[in-house]
This record gives structure tokens, C-alpha cells and sequence, in this order.
């Protein structure tokens, strides 16, 4: 084999280990939807909504890491990507979370005197 | 990268060793993170905490098995889209080109089960954007969704008509890695919607 050819025969080598990869990863991600479907099914019990809810959440952390890492190919990006997304990422969680926040913790309304500073 | 990778890759090198039209759509995704965060916070907030006067039975509303059938549509054509990038990293840009018409025609089913989940709550519910605060921030999150697939499909068929033509080379490699990234966080955005508007509802 040639010199010139041995990168490309690597590259396709990698680029198979890859297809694989994919392949687990969709298997991985349909799995979990179906996971989800059954859970839906004990929503009638009242008692387990906050479980089921962590669970949920939980999933959805799990999909979202995978697709991120596996499929935008971020486990193979430099640290730069890494920080110019999360950044975004961390803000637009930072806003959630500080939003949802003043609401549950501010449910009370300024009176007309700590509006008008009386 | 090497000059010599870069040459390979038909790019010019960069300081940061990073394809230009790469960086810029990783930029763009960040910033579109804290757009949708602020839609998914508002429908939080109106759903969770301040939810609307008259009780909307919500959970009656959604078809559960489409919504799955919707996701399921958008996660096989993230898949066929991952397929595709690499098969350009290998140089095949046919095998690209069929996964390409793979994501097209998966990313034309979701958006035409969207259209149907539309007309039915408008149709059977009578839920539009003005009727409820449900309706708005439903039709609002949903529609800005759908609205980024259309423009992932109307991009993607860009590409498509370009291969057909004959003109798409081993050199067009990070034009479909970027729009791949675009897809990808279409599919990533649907994720998060999905159990927070869809699977909360019925917990």
C-alpha cells in the first residue's frame, strides 16, 4: 500500500467506527422515547409525579448530552467550541432558571408605596 | 490546522485552526440557546406558575402517540444527517447525497404532522394563539421550532438541487458539516420542547 493511500484508508476507518457509533447512539435515543411513552403511564398515580418528573428531566439531559456530544460532534471539537456554546448554553439556562425563579419566589406585587418609594 | 489539511479541505487556515463558517453557526446555535430559553422560560412561567384563570385541560389536547411519531421523524433524520457528514469526510458524495434526501423527506413528514397537530387543536379544540395563554405560548414555542426546520429544509434542498446538478464536491465538506450543526440543534431543541411542553403535562 502506498504512503498516500494509508491516510485515507485511516480516515475511512475511523469514519466506519463512526457510522457505528451513530448507529448505537439513535438505537440509544429511540429506546429512551419509548422509556418515556411508558412512563406517561403511571401519571394517573399522584404520588409519583415528582419522581416521574426528576425521571423526565433526568431522560432529557441524558438525550440532550448524547445529541450534542455524539451527533454535532462536540467530543471532538477543540475547547473553543466548547466554551462559545456553553456559554450560550449557561446563559439561556442562567435566564430560565432566574426568570422562573423571581416568579416563585416574587409572587407578591410592589404596593403603590414601595412603588412610588413612600 | 495543518496547512496541509487545509489544503486538503479546499479552506483557507485559520488563527483559531477552526473552519470560519464553523465558528460562525456555533455563535449563531449559542445565541439561538438563549432565544429559545427565553420562550421555553415564558411558557413555564404561564403554564407552571401563572396558569391560565380558566383550567385548560391540556393533556386532552395533545395526540401522544403523534407527538412520538414527530420525534421519532426529526431523531431518524438527525441520524441520517450525522451519516451524511461523515460520508462527506470520506469523499462519498453520493452516499451524502442520499442521506441528505433521507433527512429532507423525514424533516417534511415532521413538519407535515406539525401542520395536522395545528389543525386539529384548531379544529376539534378551538385553541389559537388568542384564545387562551396556553394557545400563545403553545403556538409561539411550537411555531418558532417549526419555523428553524423550514429553513433547516429550505437549506438542506439547496444542497440537494446542488448535488443533483453535479456541482457538490469533496470541497463543499464544511458546508454540509455546518448545516448539519443546524439540524442537529433543531433536533436538540425538539428534545427539550417535547418533554417540557408535551411529556410535563401529563405528570
Amino acid at each position: 500500500m502506498s504512503s498516500s493511500s494509508q491516510p485515507s484508508h485511516d480516515l475511512e476507518k475511523q469514519e466506519k467506527k463512526k457510522y457505528l457509533a451513530y448507529f448505537n447512539v439513535a438505537v440509544v435515543l429511540i429506546a429512551v422515547m419509548f422509556f418515556e411513552m411508558v412512563i406517561i403511564n403511571f401519571s394517573t398515580l399522584d404520588s409519583l409525579s415528582s419522581v416521574l418528573a426528576g425521571i423526565v428531566f433526568g431522560l432529557l439531559m441524558l438525550k440532550f448530552v448524547t445529541l450534542l456530544t455524539w451527533f454535532m460532534h462536540l467530543r471532538w471539537e477543540g475547547s473553543l467550541i466548547w466554551v462559545l456554546f456553553l456559554s450560550g448554553l449557561v446563559l439561556a439556562l442562567g435566564t430560565v432558571l432566574a426568570i422562573m425563579a423571581i416568579m416563585w419566589f416574587g409572587h407578591h406585587t410592589l404596593s403603590p408605596e414601595e412603588a412610588t418609594g413612600g | 490546522m495543518s496547512e496541509t489539511a487545509a489544503t486538503a479541505h479546499h479552506e483557507m487556515p485559520t488563527n483559531t485552526g477552526i473552519s470560519n463558517k464553523k465558528l460562525v453557526m456555533w455563535a449563531f446555535l449559542s445565541s439561538d440557546c438563549m432565544f429559545f430559553g427565553t420562550l421555553i422560560s415564558t411558557h413555564l412561567i404561564y403554564r407552571r406558575l401563572n396558569p391560565d384563570p380558566e383550567s385548560i385541560p391540556v393533556a386532552e389536547f395533545f395526540n401522544m402517540p403523534l407527538a412520538f411519531f414527530m420525534t421519532l421523524a426529526l431523531l431518524l433524520s438527525s441520524f441520517f444527517m450525522a451519516m451524511a457528514v461523515s460520508a462527506m469526510h470520506t469523499g462519498k458524495v453520493n452516499r451524502a447525497t442520499a442521506n441528505l434526501a433521507g433527512v429532507i423527506i423525514l424533516g417534511a413528514v415532521f413538519l407535515g404532522c406539525m401542520a395536522y397537530e395545528y389543525v386539529h387543536l384548531v379544529h376539534h379544540f378551538e385553541l389559537t394563539p388568542s384564545s387562551s395563554i396556553f394557545g400563545s405560548t403553545f403556538y409561539v414555542l411550537t411555531g418558532t421550532h417549526g419555523v428553524h426546520v423550514i429553513v433547516g429544509l429550505i437549506w438542506l434542498l439547496g444542497w440537494m438541487f446542488y448535488s443533483i446538478s453535479g456541482r457538490m464536491t469533496t470541497a463543499n465538506e464544511a458546508d454540509i458539516e455546518v448545516v448539519g450543526l443546524y439540524w442537529h440543534f433543531v433536533e436538540l431543541v425538539w428534545v427539550v420542547l417535547f418533554s417540557v411542553v408535551y411529556l410535563l403535562e401529563f405528570i
